[in-house]
């Protein structure tokens, strides 16, 4: 591995670990699914191109494997305790947000959606890709992406708003 | 009033739009508070969100990934087996076997393995179905019976297990017989080319297992595990020892190589339904 791509990869690796920690809502799973990713992309580092994204190349790799995992957690049947989620890390209720949106609340109402929801959440809303970036990480046509993550957001808000009402309507964007 | 969809609604949100739609929205969510009404939750998911989770950024690294990163693996290393091993293991049928027996309350996958009452090889010659010599119980013999065939020495797929084989990707459900679900799981060439897939089925009692196919579109069976849980005992086809490192060994010998992406193996498989034997 080249030394410039190697300080990247380590550079990567919090974000690495957001985007896993996002998918599985567990510190513990996340970082297992961030082991294997890292294990992979050396492995395959020959088909990686200089120049390109290596933040989505790896966000690829780990979303692989991740929709491998559950696909076969599916076949088991529900697995998950429903309340994983009061487990996760720095969950101690502290405001993030005027919105009071809270590290276990989020991820609880992330756990509840579909994993192809799931991973667009992740990769557009926590990790910042572009639709089309995200679109180019799950090989999927730039619409399919927009309408399944507008889907996610309101089906999330909508859990967001019944458990957590949100307490003020947020003002116009910051771009307005 | 202008009609705006729920995507140009989330892509003003996320600043994604150009300057003229940008204003159009902007100046149509003024007027209307349905529009707006609409608009918030795409407001509320956006970078707020990434905010949420920045408790697990600043986390610190475990130093066995940074470990990892430094050390560096090139393709064909030693390291590079074993790390491949390891990502094989946390997955797939390894995985799913680590995680049957560790379900009964963590109990390291060794130690439980050992304690089972009874793990049965079969050997070539003797049947699966033939002398249920492990002790299985007749229901799930024949389900094993309708998916596999013995043909001479060896042990091919059939029926609806061959056809999944050959027609569904990794990750996709069917239904079996004897309310059975089958399922591929990954897809990766062996050390002789071969393009080889694991399978579950899921019944009460699971089976995992490792099929090839073969030049003549065949799909040899080369590992098929089932693991009756009630009665602790595990039933599989020969090629590893008895012990707690069976499964392993048997997996490592069989992956040559990493597993193919997505795309790489709907490519191989539409090239089996061109040529379809």
């Amino acid at each position: 591995v080249q030394d410039d791509v190697r300080d990247q990869m380590l550079k990567l690796l919090p974000r690495l670990r957001r985007f896993a920690y996002t998918l599985t809502g567990d510190g513990d799973r996340a970082d297992d699914l961030v082991q294997d990713t890292v294990v992979r992309a050396l492995q395959r580092m020959d088909q990686f191109q200089p120049g390109t994204r290596l933040d989505s190349w790896m966000f690829k790799i780990a979303q692989n494997l991740w929709f491998n995992r559950m696909s076969a957690s599916a076949l088991r049947g529900p697995v998950e305790p429903m309340e994983a989620a009061d487990d996760v890390v720095g969950s101690d209720g502290r405001d993030v947000t005027e919105n009071r949106l809270t590290l276990a609340a989020v991820s609880r109402g992330i756990k509840e959606l579909p994993t192809n929801q799931r991973v667009l959440i992740a990769l557009v809303c926590v990790e910042g890709l572009s639709y089309k970036e995200a679109a180019d990480v799950l090989e999927l046509p730039i619409g399919t992406v927009m309408s399944r993550l507008a889907r996610a957001r309101t089906a999330l808000f909508a859990a967001l708003d019944t458990r957590l009402p949100l307490a003020a309507p947020v003002k116009g964007a910051s771009f307005a | 009033l202008l009609e705006f969809s729920d995507e140009q609604l989330m892509a003003y949100a996320d600043g994604a739009l150009s300057l003229t739609e940008r204003d159009a929205v902007a100046a149509a969510v003024a007027a209307s508070p349905e529009l707006e009404a609409r608009l918030r939750p795409f407001l509320a998911t956006g970078t707020a969100l990434a905010g949420v989770f920045d408790d697990v950024l600043a986390m610190p690294v475990p130093p066995e990934l940074v470990r990892l990163v430094n050390a560096g693996i090139q393709p064909g290393e030693s390291q590079a087996r074993r790390a491949a091993q390891h990502a094989g293991n946390s997955y797939g049928v390894v995985g799913m076997l680590r995680q049957l027996f560790s379900a009964g309350g963590g109990v390291p996958f060794g130690a439980a393995l050992a304690s089972w009452v009874a793990i049965a090889m079969l050997a070539g010659a003797a049947g699966w179905w033939g002398q249920n010599s492990f002790g299985g119980n007749a229901g799930s013999d024949a389900l094993t019976a309708s998916l596999v065939r013995r043909d001479g020495g060896l042990l091919l797929a059939q029926g609806a297990l061959a056809s999944l084989l050959e027609t569904r990707k990794s990750g996709e459900t069917v239904p079996g017989p004897a309310m059975s679900k089958l399922a591929a799981t990954r897809t990766f060439r062996n050390s002789s080319g071969l393009v080889c897939r694991e399978y579950l089925v899921l019944p009460q009692e699971p089976i995992a297992g490792v099929a090839c196919r073969q030049d003549e579109g065949a799909w040899r069976i080369e590992l098929h595990t089932q693991v009756a849980l009630a009665r602790k005992s595990i039933s599989t086809t020969p090629s590893a020892g008895v012990g707690t490192e069976f499964y392993e060994a048997a997996m490592n010998a069989m992956r040559g190589s990493i597993d193919m992406a997505p795309g790489e193996e709907a490519d191989v498989m539409k090239n089996w339904a061109t040529k379809a034997p």
